[in-house]
């Protein structure tokens, strides 16, 4: 969705960069000089027998024997095959563009491993045949998006919660701290919650059609039939109502959770897609405080590392790594993005925490009111920075890689 | 301010089966004026022609997708210099407003922009998204417009005029044709064109539950007829010579009405006469056949909804459900989606006490909440949809009595080319690309006028 026009390409001589942004669920393509992906692809592949199934129609296929998987682990690319696929198809069937005739850029975590990185390079150049590569750096490119070269960035997805502090556009690797406890931690959460309830989670797609129940009631749903649905598929659906759960049910206590006080706030009904309904009081916080406390909300069939850091956590351990000088101008400058983020009072709360970390300094954090540019901070920075001018030399061209190798990409890649 | 006049503007629509054409636009705006097959013949080597053996048959596009872009550009030129009795030694003054598909590539657009400069000598050019033409058609800013092809559904969110590419969903296979082949299994005996002629009858019917009194949604009608909807054209009645003469026949009609024949949904079997003048009978099968497709539609609506990153509109969409295509003229059709949407998403509220009216999400009355009004906005969005309406066409064009939503996308075009071309209290500027301006900056312009 574009609210400006894009970014003219007329002339002939200005092609357009290719900015990709891949997160743990959705990967975001698009071209740069524009302010939003043309196209967001779940970050997942079906897997049946040998074939392999991209793109949100065929994910949500209720194909036999189907797994739905993931290419990828704490942030990070590990299966370059399948994610190669996924670009793919949002490149030609989506973008309808042959990735040949861009240059192409491409975000990364601030952990990324120096091995991934070489055999990002190496993908671009040698699979995708681009004519020119970069990887920047996630955080980076938010920073940007929210217009600052120095800021704290705070970004809470689905499979990590991260804080990296960014100084003149680099990124602080020492002081860059992330941990798993970020949307897929308080999935697991809600479902164990429902668990306990006796409430069985139907996906949309097995609801031939439901009936108003009264609250608590057992559903009177009508169910289509399927035979031999993976496992895995039926979860990835099931993140569906979990989503929807999130983005109306859940809330993040304005303070650290206290039963009293979470039983004081009023309670929010939520339906099922077979039409179950139920009030959620205390239970909206209680499944969302493990972000900020997971070692006083473990699950029960998981153990909590004693080092298990929430997001407070993670954000003064990331503070006190950066020079004494550096602090203030830090927690002055928070940057917080990402899905998760947008968890009813979440903002609040870290901003909470903040003020009684750092007593005394002054805390700015800019959450960017629009759900699209939470979500898309890094793909927007991406289009912002291949787009600029000055951006041109930074490229690492085809020549370059094939004279120095894959090597390059820690030269020229900060 | 757009310069050009309502009778030199041209609009065409081409879909896979069908390709819409209007010249000048009417003071009451009416369904199109020229309606034929999206199909050229090949002629020679690389030449095509608009008349040619079954053999020769080109379909230049299929499920919304460019196969052919010579092809289609031909018939583009034939229709535009047909209807405009194109002169080359006149001045070229009929600007055209050309609708596309969501699958037309980039370059395709651009060239087709190109060839109508190049070899139409055309003084404007105007591209719009089809989706976005059905939106103008009903008047609302945002909706949810579901698109119901032959082959393929495409179902687009509008927010404020603007398309959400990132959560439109294009289903290939969903379509009218699932109709048919349903059909097929059901009427082994009848021939694949006889299927879509019953498709096409007045006995082919959508049967819709009563049960849907209960959600208390009243449907809009499946045909737009003003007299269906029992609105009376008082001023025709008055002004015409016989005005008491016409109120009595009325009168006598509706006792009539009531008693004379019966309807197709109560009789156990009833006929049609296909094109070769046989009389073909059939039993209830006429009732079924649109099971799959309409879960299918209503899956496909659910999910793009969903995937809605700005959650505050999505009631809005759900508010605002537009349907069109051929399938959209099949009686009890529209009425059959709305049931199944509310079968499957419905929120009902009612029963719960803790009752957040959608859009204000405050607190229950008894409960206190520290910090009050000051914090509405952070307290999320309540569950949607709480309801779920098919959006109501604009009732006035007096024209369209007794057609049928299919024709509603391609009203939506020349509301569309009205705006952008001719001067007006409605009229919207600099959203087409001229001559000078192809000439100087050439069709990547297009991207430009904010349509896409």
């Amino acid at each position: 969705m574009t609210n400006t026009a894009p970014q003219p390409m007329y002339g002939g001589d200005e092609i357009s960069a290719l900015v990709i942004d891949p997160g743990s669920s959705w990967t975001r393509v698009g071209f740069a000089g524009e302010d939003s992906p043309k196209a967001v692809v779940p970050t997942f592949y079906g897997k049946a027998g040998d074939d392999i199934y991209v793109g949100d129609n065929e994910l949500h296929s209720p194909r036999s024997g189907m797994e739905v998987l993931s290419p990828m682990s704490d942030g990070c690319v590990t299966d370059w095959d399948k994610t190669v696929k996924i670009w793919d198809y949002a490149l030609s069937k989506r973008l309808y563009t042959d990735p040949k005739d861009h240059p192409l850029l491409v975000t990364e975590p601030s952990w990324n491993p120096a091995k991934n990185r070489e055999k990002a390079v190496e993908v671009a150049f040698e699979q995708l045949g681009v004519p020119a590569f970069y990887l920047a750096r996630e955080a980076v490119c938010s920073a940007f998006a929210c217009g600052k070269p120095t800021a704290l960035v705070v970004d809470i997805g689905s499979a990590v919660a991260s804080v990296t502090p960014v100084i003149d556009g680099l990124v602080l690797k020492k002081a860059t701290f992330h941990s798993n406890f970020a949307g897929d931690y308080v999935n697991n959460h809600l479902k164990a919650l429902f668990k306990s309830k006796n409430i069985t989670l139907t996906p949309h797609f097995m609801i031939a059609k439901k009936q108003s129940v009264e609250s608590g009631q057992t559903a009177q749903a009508t169910l289509k039939s399927f035979d031999g649905l993976a496992d895995s598929y039926l979860e990835f659906e099931r993140g569906r109502i979990l989503n929807e759960f999130k983005e109306s049910t859940s809330q993040v206590l304005d303070m650290p959770y206290s039963e009293v006080v979470a039983n004081s706030r009023p309670s929010r009904p939520f339906e099922f897609p077979d039409g179950y309904n139920l009030n959620f009081g205390a239970e909206r916080f209680a499944t969302t405080e493990p972000l900020f406390q997971p070692q006083q909300f473990p699950l029960p069939d998981f153990t909590v590392d004693n080092n298990a850091q929430g997001i407070s956590e993670l954000i003064n351990a990331s503070v006190s790594a950066c020079d004494v000088d550096a602090r203030a101008n830090l927690v002055n400058n928070v940057v917080l993005i990402g899905g998760s983020s947008l968890l009813t009072g979440c903002t609040e709360r870290t901003n909470l925490e903040m003020t009684q970390a750092f007593p005394g300094m002054k805390i700015r954090i800019q959450a960017p009111g629009n759900s699209s540019e939470r979500k898309y901070a890094g793909w927007i920075g991406g289009s912002i920075l291949a787009s600029l001018g000055t951006f041109h030399q930074m490229w690492i061209g085809k020549k370059e890689y094939e004279e120095v190798g894959a090597a390059i990409v820690e030269k020229r890649c900060k | 301010m757009p310069p050009f006049r309502d009778e030199s503007v041209f609009v065409i629509a081409t879909g896979s089966q069908t390709t819409r054409v209007q010249y000048g636009l009417p003071e009451s705006l009416t369904p199109a004026q020229i309606v034929v097959p999206t199909r050229v013949y090949r002629m020679g080597e690389s030449g095509f022609s608009m008349e040619g053996a079954d053999s020769d048959a080109i379909y230049p596009i299929k499920e919304g997708v460019i196969e052919d872009l010579h092809a289609l550009q031909y018939l583009i030129e034939s229709l535009y210099k047909g209807t405009t009795k194109f002169a080359p030694e006149v001045v070229p003054f009929a600007p055209i407003l050309i609708t596309c598909n969501s699958e037309w590539r980039p370059k395709q657009i651009e060239s087709i922009v190109a060839h109508m400069f190049n070899n139409l000598r055309v003084p404007a050019v105007t591209v719009i998204p089809e989706s976005l033409a059905a939106v103008f058609s009903y008047g609302t800013p945002t909706a949810c417009v579901v698109n119901i092809g032959h082959e393929k559904t495409e179902v687009t969110p509008v927010i404020d005029f603007c398309i959400v590419e990132t959560a439109q969903t294009v289903a290939h296979g969903v379509g009218g044709k699932l109709i048919n082949d349903e059909l097929v299994k059901l009427l082994p005996n009848l021939k694949p064109s006889q299927i879509e002629e019953l498709k096409r009858s007045k006995i082919y019917e959508i049967p819709s539950d009563t049960s849907m009194s209960f959600f208390g949604e009243p449907s809009a009608p499946a045909t737009s007829s003003l007299e269906d909807e029992g609105i009376v054209d008082v001023a025709a009645i008055v002004t015409s010579d016989n005005a008491r003469e016409l109120l009595a026949q009325r009168e006598q009609a509706k006792q009539n009405g009531t008693q004379s024949e019966p309807k197709n949904m109560e009789l156990p079997r009833n006929s049609f006469v296909d094109s070769n003048g046989n009389r073909i009978e059939v039993g209830t099968e006429r009732f079924k056949g649109s099971e799959t497709l309409l879960e299918q539609l209503s899956q496909a609506v659910g999910s793009t909804i969903t995937k809605l990153d700005d959650i505050s509109k999505r009631g809005d969409c759900w508010d605002n459900i537009v349907l069109v295509g051929g399938s959209t003229a099949i009686k009890g059709f529209v009425d059959a989606v709305l049931l199944s949407l509310q079968e499957h998403f419905i929120i009902n509220r009612a029963n719960t006490y803790s009752e957040i009216p959608s859009g204000l999400n405050t607190p229950g009355y008894s409960t206190p909440v520290s910090g009050g009004y000051g914090q509405l906005h952070t307290m999320g969005h309540g569950q949607v949809p709480t309801n779920i309406k098919i959006a109501r066409m604009a009732e006035y064009f007096l024209g369209w009595k007794g057609h049928t939503w299919e024709d509603t996308q391609f009203l939506g075009c020349q509301i569309a080319a009205k705006q952008i071309f001719t001067p007006g209290i409605a009229s919207i500027d600099g959203a087409y690309i001229s001559k000078e301006e192809f000439a100087e900056r050439g069709a990547k312009h297009i991207w430009t006028l904010g349509l896409f």
